[in-house]
């Protein structure tokens, strides 16, 4: 049941992630004076 | 450091999920934004708050983060570059906003930073950079229209800031647009990059082009 729920979890979270990355790549900038490196498979979804 | 923890924290999660090289190069560029944007902000608001001058500093991000998030604009090379300058603007233009300045004078740099923000959204925004850029016309306009309609209703909000005397409050929101328009242009782009070979050759790295 624990083994359930923590994959759950993680796999929310991993969405969680793929959202802020798409919205970050999507947007052209980030916050301040710097960006990170950019995804290959992101790259495309510009 | 915070790549390698990036780094670090999505490998963990792509074991955890079996998930391909791919999707994990994708969580470590979200824990990337989210770290080093959560340290940026944590440092902002403790510095801001121990100099004195939270509420101006904090008015004057307020205004920057969401043309500049739409907007685009020039990047430093690194994160601790970033760092280093984005917090020192950021405290330096916070207390700048704490100046003793008149109604008036806020008033009218409202009207012409907003002005000069519609002129700068036409002509280069969205900005592009070296790791991402925006080709298609019709998410070029859209855009534009997302900065001009962010540029418009920060500017109303400081009209309204003049109107019921939070003149400090109003001047750091117009700082902020300014910066954030600045940065946007070609002039923001040669000076960030000024500084970005000073650190180079201080450092003994490459020049930027």
């Amino acid at each position: 049941m624990f083994k359930n729920f923590k994959l759950g979890l993680l796999t929310k979270v991993a969405s969680l992630l793929t959202l802020v990355a798409l919205t970050e790549v999507s947007t052209n900038s980030i916050w301040y004076l710097y960006e990170p490196e950019v995804p290959e498979s992101l790259k495309n979804k510009e | 450091m915070v790549r390698q923890v990036s780094e670090s924290l999505a490998c963990l999660l792509g074991e955890e999920l079996s998930a391909d090289l791919d999707r994990i190069d994708v969580f470590r560029y979200a824990f990337e934004i989210i770290l080093g944007g959560t340290i940026k902000f944590i440092l902002t608001v403790l510095l801001s708050y121990v100099f004195g001058i939270f509420k101006t500093t904090m008015f004057f991000i307020i205004s920057y983060i969401p043309l500049r998030h739409f907007g685009g604009g020039v990047h430093l090379s690194t994160y601790y570059r970033c760092l280093t300058v984005g917090l020192t603007m950021f405290l330096l233009l916070g207390k700048l906003a704490m100046l003793q300045v008149g109604s008036k004078f806020v008033f009218w740099a409202i009207i012409i930073v907003f002005l000069l923000g519609v002129y700068i959204i036409i002509k280069w925004a969205p900005a592009r950079t070296a790791k991402k850029s925006i080709e298609s016309k019709g998410k070029i306009l859209n855009q534009k229209r997302k900065t001009f309609t962010i540029l418009t209703l920060i500017s109303i909000v400081n009209i309204t800031l003049v109107k019921f005397n939070f003149i400090n409050y109003a001047f750091a929101s117009v700082l902020g647009i300014l910066f954030s328009s600045f940065f946007i242009t070609p002039y923001g782009y040669r000076a960030m990059y000024a500084i970005d070979n000073i650190l180079n050759k201080l450092q003994g790295g490459i020049k930027n082009v």
